[in-house]
């Protein structure tokens, strides 16, 4: 079961690049970095490869960070192992996901998976504290681009929210 | 074909020289696990300095050995330049003058307790005793050198280990974490994150506990100078200091250590109990004002544990392992307790 939803990568720009600096630029949290700060963010990021059908991630479980596609296609899920599986996103090659947890101790909403082999670039909580202490304006940077990354999320919710609203027609007027 | 040792089998030769090469390997990190386990120390107390001097575009192992530098000139400044009342002069003691000392004093409370006790009179407890104070006396001064010799070694091997470790231990700790298998690997790194910061706050607020007690001790030396002969105070607050490392133990054994230095020098008893009042109210102030400061973070063992862990530390490295088995205990605890609280949630 597939469902159109706000899981749906709304940052995504069209083809990408295969350099790992410039893959990080197009990323929504990373777009404000200089080349010098990218070079730093090359350093720190991680480089993991996935199976396919291998989890990225377990819903429920406890989330340390978010992560950007290099190569191949991960599917979030909801309700991964039971009879109704709830496919809420389909992502590619320069889409990230999960990057609420970079906040800290937040469990995963949805289980991440790899339906092909795929290569992800993983950005997490120890690692953006450690740009925060070493490189504060690096990390202001970052942390202004979480955000921002958030806030849109949240709109983009809000007016999903919004049409669902007036589909069903529970549309009620604010309370003053 | 018969092999080169003849009727042995190869087997058995590869099974004794993995048997040596064990052996060898505990050996060797039996001797290195003390200046191991004191880099770690080290590493911790300096990181927030470290941090400092890299924001300012230094490199890790540099801004390690600037500020190593600048500890060492600082040490070396306050021995050169100590005030009087510290009293760094040396004195002579011996283990002749310690068994006397011991004796005199006992004979002393000997007689004391024989006049308002007098049923305990066929006790004897100087005859008793007496014999024991020659054995711990010579003990102390046989032991002595060899513990200075080996704190002298691990104080040149642990800059040494702790500069590596700073330099390229995030590296590897990369490394060991790319290892970890995908389904594990968030688990693992949030894992190694909040131990870092638990086993960091720990030993920094532990060490820097010692220092102020160290100082503390010293002051009221300081003062209790001012009435009564109190030398070599900063060797007794140096080692009451380190010693305060150990729970409930740590402050006896440095305290125990003063009397003793003074008892060999035949110091009269006035001065001794200068030094145990002094180190009553560092620790007095320890609990009261300097633990509560400074440690964020307490990782509470309970007594029980603490005596087993002393014994066993003490049993496999001697001396030094007494003072490094609380750390490494408390560090063990943290990490099961951060295992425990993730394995209840992933249960959840």
């Amino acid at each position: 079961m597939r469902a159109d939803s706000i899981w749906a990568n709304i940052f995504r720009l069209g083809q990408r690049k295969e350099s790992l600096a410039e893959i990080l630029q197009t990323i929504p949290l990373f777009q404000d970095l200089s080349s010098k700060e990218l070079k730093t963010l090359e350093r720190v990021v991680h480089i993991r490869t996935y199976q396919p059908d291998e989890t990225v991630f377990v819903e429920t479980e406890p989330g340390a960070g978010m992560y950007v596609i290099r190569s191949g296609h991960v599917d979030v899920v909801l309700r991964y192992k039971s009879d109704h599986p709830l496919i809420l996103a389909e992502l590619q090659a320069g889409d990230f996901f999960g990057e609420m947890a970079l906040l800290g101790d937040t469990s995963r909403s949805a289980t991440a998976v790899a339906r092909e082999r795929a290569e992800l670039i993983g950005f997490f909580h120890p690692d953006l504290i450690e740009i925060i202490s070493l490189y504060p304006a690096m990390g202001a940077k970052i942390s202004f681009g979480l955000a921002k990354t958030l806030a849109e999320r949240l709109r983009y919710t809000n007016t999903q929210l919004a049409d669902v609203s007036i589909i069903r027609g529970t549309h009620e007027e604010p309370v003053r | 074909m018969k092999n080169l040792f003849g009727e042995v089998p190869l087997r058995v030769l590869a099974f004794v020289l993995l048997l040596a090469a064990l052996v060898l390997a505990f050996i060797a990190v039996r001797v290195l696990i003390v200046p191991f386990v004191a880099a770690m120390f080290v590493v911790y107390l300096f990181d927030p300095g470290i941090t400092a001097l890299q924001r300012r575009g230094l490199e890790r192992g540099n801004a390690f050995l600037i500020l190593l530098m600048i500890a060492l000139v600082g040490i070396t400044i306050i021995l050169m330049f100590a005030p009087a009342w510290l009293r760094l002069e040396a004195i002579g003691g011996s283990s002749d003058t310690l068994t006397q000392s011991i004796q005199t004093q006992l004979t002393r409370t000997e007689r004391w307790v024989d006049s308002k006790f007098p049923m305990l009179r066929s006790v004897n407890i100087t005859r008793q005793i007496s014999a024991r104070a020659a054995t711990v006396a010579s003990n102390f001064f046989e032991e002595l050198p060899g513990l200075i010799t080996s704190f002298a070694v691990n104080l040149l091997l642990v800059p040494f280990i702790a500069y590596f470790i700073i330099r390229d231990g995030k590296a590897i700790k990369r490394r060991i974490v790319r290892l970890v298998p995908n389904r594990y690997f968030e688990t693992s790194l949030i894992m190694f994150y909040r131990i870092d910061q638990l086993i960091g706050g720990y030993l920094r607020g532990r060490l820097v506990e010692c220092i102020l007690v160290g100082i503390t001790q010293t002051l009221f030396m300081g003062v209790a100078n001012l009435f009564v002969d109190q030398p070599q105070i900063l060797l007794i607050s140096a080692v009451c200091g380190i010693t305060n490392m150990i729970p409930y133990l740590g402050p006896v054994i440095g305290t125990v250590f003063g009397v003793f230095l003074y008892l060999s020098a035949g110091l009269p008893m006035s001065s001794i109990y200068g030094l145990v009042i002094a180190a009553a109210a560092a620790h007095v102030m320890d609990n009261i004002v300097i633990a509560p400061a400074v440690l964020s973070y307490n990782v509470d063992l309970h007594p029980l544990t603490v005596a087993l862990v002393l014994v066993i530390g003490g049993e496999l490295l001697g001396a030094l392992g007494l003072l490094i088995a609380i750390p490494v205990a408390s560090s063990i605890k943290v990490i099961a307790q951060e295992f425990y609280a993730n394995y209840q949630l992933q249960v959840r």
